[in-house]
């Protein structure tokens, strides 16, 4: 039964970038993957490839024991086949036909009576889709892909089309929605809360291939490589000289300024120029002269070059010889009246600077 | 009065929009959907009866269908009877000569539909001849219902083309207007003006009604509306 | 005989494919014809003989064909289609300048010098290219020498007869028209009758299509066509015989 989707292709779109994707997702059960990057990334084409929509240049899909497309063979199956439920952005209900007959448009049999309930739709069952809000749009269509009794969900950013206070709530509704069902699915988006919320595993896709693959908490802590932390959202990212190695951490040199870090997972990549990525969150301000002894091995002397206030934090632009950003609470700032130009401490622990190769 | 002209005219635009409604359909839709490089050909062949004047495609038509032709012969050996000077040879002529006022609405309004909705009922794993009766002709009524307008009023006027390959027989191939043109040439102007007059009628009271139903297919699919 | 005494009993049906100059003409001789033959339904559809050559070339379901000419017939005959000697001539016809009586031009007074007036701005004739009373009319114009006058003038009807609709209706102010449809009742006009000497004769000829399903009835009116009472009757319409 531990079968899987198992994806490894290859397409070149006209003047465009060169897009290859390999994952595996296992079927059978509840699993969220996260395919995440900024847009352009390929990450349609990828998820369109899979749902037998556009074909790919080379490689390789399959299904368990189905093979879904071989470049070798020239098998192709088309999408009827593959039982995927796909989810475009704009959800593309049938203007057509009401909420139930929508649902029940691609049932095998007579539809679960408690299918319109189990979504919520069951008084918009004779409206039409022309009636409804945003909300019941994307749960329609979900209701839609699900009532077709499919192995594997394809979602394309299903939050995007909807306003922000909105996202957030369907957020939850939607997390809780694949909970509930026994299928896998794919999950496309360049909102990284979501992927945060929604996704059990994550892989990242920049300029066409995929960089980086694995449990979601570990990719944002330790990306592999600059792009990757610029994608995830590290906010530090800079280049850096490695002065020594021992004992299982590494001084790095950034401009003037020297730190201690975490030696990395690989030692044998890294060479002498590198990047050094520090989360915003992971960075404290202290006053100059306040000397408490911490467990951080880092503690550059900085002066505050910018303070802006992001609704309840506030990010801080520090300049230790080169720059480095902070997040801080309203209230910390507050309580510790940090202006510009104010001169004072950034503490970083070693285990917060995650280096990765240039 | 000529009923009997009317009554054919009637019954041969009637048969021409049914017949073009079958062929029309699957042609529009590969002319659509095909991604055959050549296909701006056959665009131009469909197109070809509205430039072509009436009496040449009548002679051409004269000439393809009749008895020394390959189809005329085969039709003689099938039925015995002749194409040419029939009213199944009218037909033939009056599908060829509106075909364009049939195909290019239908083609017009299939590529209007959204080619997303066409991709998610493929997913939901209808086969593509099921999508297209289930989505792509129900969100293309009134393009198709247009074509099915302009090709029975279109074979309702023919005058050029039915005088070539009917040959003006009383009852079997005398449209309504070679019936009034006739009566002018034989200066009864007053049996021409009468049926003329009810043609006139007849052929605006169906356009009325057909515009008239596209306006509640608005309220059947509340869609159309926005 | 033989044959239509074996009896169908619906009467035997005759399609005429007819030279639109009959038309008056040949409902006439019809009507006659009928009142003494009740077996026999006869329909005569007018039109340009070309045209109908062009029809009966490709087997038009006519029995027989009354052309405005001799030509078509013997181009029928050469292909093989008609009865063989059953070409026969039936009529000889005349041309005439034809005017509305409300147009105020003197056609009967004038002549064919009412072609050159200010007031006559188009002349209408049947189209040369297939029509013979076209042709005849061009040949009268050039012998008359007054084509190149005139010859921007001239209006082309289809057929004889819808040069004469272009005349009645006023569209043409004059027409080159046949006597035949001149004589018919309710013309409302006067003529002038273009000298004989100005054109080739217009025989008139006819032919009986060999897939005709009533050879026998078709021999019948065409000897009635060529009989004395057939023969008053085309008088009547300015026919006049061999």
């Amino acid at each position: 039964m531990a079968s899987e989707l198992n994806v490894d292709i290859r397409k070149r779109h006209a003047g465009g970038p060169q897009i290859a994707a390999a994952l595996r997702v296992p079927l059978g059960a509840h699993f969220v993957m996260v395919l995440f990057g900024p847009s352009g990334a390929g990450k349609t084409t990828v998820l369109r490839a899979i749902a037998g929509l556009d074909r790919p240049d080379a490689g390789i899909i399959r299904c368990g024991d189905e093979i879904w497309y071989d470049a070798t063979t020239g098998v192709h199956m088309p999408p009827q086949k593959r039982r995927v439920g796909y989810l475009s952005q704009d959800y593309a209900l049938f203007p057509h036909l009401t909420v139930r007959r929508n649902v029940a448009y691609g049932a095998p049999a007579a539809m679960p009576g408690d299918l319109l309930a189990r979504f919520g739709l069951a008084n918009l069952a004779d409206r039409y889709p022309g009636q409804l809000s945003g909300g019941q749009l994307q749960r329609v269509a979900l209701a839609r892909a699900l009532a077709a009794e499919p192995r594997l969900l394809l979602l394309d950013e299903p939050l995007s089309a909807l306003d922000a206070p909105l996202r957030l709530r369907l957020r939850t509704d939607l997390r809780q929605l694949l909970e509930s069902v026994e299928v896998p699915a794919i999950l496309v988006t360049h909102d990284r809360t979501e992927a945060l919320a929604l996704g059990d595993s994550i892989a990242i896709m920049i300029g066409g291939r995929l960089r980086q693959a694995g449990p979601v908490e570990s990719v944002f802590d330790s990306p592999a490589d600059a792009d990757v932390a610029e994608a995830v959202g590290v906010e530090t990212i800079s280049p850096a000289r490695v002065i020594s190695r021992s004992a299982g951490l590494m001084t790095v040199e950034i401009g003037p300024a020297r730190l201690v870090a975490v030696d990395a997972d690989d030692p044998g990549e890294l060479r002498d120029q590198v990047f050094a990525c520090i989360r915003a969150e992971s960075v404290m301000i202290e006053r100059a002269g306040s000397a408490n002894l911490t467990s951080a091995r880092n503690h550059l002397p900085a002066r505050i070059a910018l303070v802006v206030a992001e609704g309840p934090l506030e990010r801080v632009v520090l300049d230790c010889g080169f720059k480095l950003t902070a997040m801080v609470t309203r209230q910390s700032a507050d309580e510790m009246r940090l202006r510009e130009g104010d001169q004072v401490v950034a503490v970083v622990k070693a285990t917060a600077i995650r280096i990765v190769r240039r | 009065m000529e009923w009997q002209a009317i009554w054919l005219s009637l019954r041969l635009s009637f048969w021409t929009t049914l017949i073009l409604l079958a062929l029309g359909l699957p042609a529009a839709h590969w002319l659509t959907y095909s991604p055959r490089r050549w296909k701006f050909l056959a665009e131009a062949l469909v197109a070809l009866p509205l430039v072509l004047p009436p009496t040449v495609l009548g002679f051409y038509i004269l000439v393809a269908i009749g008895p020394h032709s390959p189809a005329g012969r085969l039709y003689a050996t099938l039925t015995g009877g002749m194409l040419p000077f029939s009213f199944q040879g009218l037909l033939v002529a009056s599908v060829i000569y509106s075909l364009p006022f049939a195909v290019q609405p239908f083609a017009a309004s299939f590529a209007a539909v959204d080619r997303r909705l066409i991709e998610a009922s493929w997913c939901l794993g209808i086969s593509r001849p099921a999508t297209f009766f289930r989505v792509i002709v129900p969100l293309s009524i009134p393009g198709i219902v247009t074509g099915m307008i302009l090709s029975f009023a279109h074979t309702l006027g023919e005058f050029g083309v039915v005088l070539m390959v009917g040959g003006n027989l009383p009852g079997v191939t005398r449209t309504v207007s070679i019936a009034i043109y006739d009566d002018a040439q034989a200066l009864d102007y007053t049996a021409a003006w009468h049926t003329s007059l009810l043609l006139l009628g007849i052929s605006f009271a169906v356009l009325a009604a057909t515009y008239g139903l596209r306006r509640k297919a608005w309220a059947v699919w509340p869609a159309y509306g926005q | 005989m033989l044959l239509s005494t074996a009896c169908t009993p619906h009467p035997a049906q005759l399609r005429i494919a007819a030279a639109a100059d009959l038309r008056f003409a040949l409902d006439d001789l019809v009507k006659h014809y009928t009142e003494q033959h009740s077996k026999v339904t006869i329909t005569p559809v007018y039109g340009s003989s070309g045209l109908f050559y062009a029809q009966l070339s490709n087997h038009a379901p006519f029995d027989l064909f009354l052309s405005a000419d001799v030509q078509y017939p013997d181009k029928l005959a050469a292909q093989g289609l008609v009865l063989p000697g059953s070409q026969f001539t039936y009529a000889v016809g005349r041309i005439v300048l034809w005017t509305t009586n409300s147009s105020g031009i003197d056609v009967e007074h004038l002549g064919i010098e009412a072609l050159r007036q200010p007031a006559v701005k188009h002349i209408a004739i049947a189209n040369p290219a297939h029509a013979p009373y076209g042709q005849a009319a061009v040949a009268a114009l050039h012998s008359l020498g007054l084509y190149g006058e005139i010859q921007s003038k001239l209006v082309m009807g289809e057929n004889i007869s819808q040069a004469f609709q272009l005349a009645q209706s006023g569209a043409a102010e004059v027409g080159i028209v046949a006597l035949s449809l001149a004589l018919a009742p309710g013309s409302n006009g006067h003529y002038w009758e273009v000298p004989v000497a100005a054109y080739p004769p217009l025989k008139q000829g006819g032919a009986i299509m060999k897939w005709t399903a009533n050879p026998e009835a078709a021999q019948q009116f065409r000897a009635f066509l060529l009989a004395p009472e057939g023969r008053a009757i085309l008088k009547r319409y300015g026919f006049s015989g061999e």
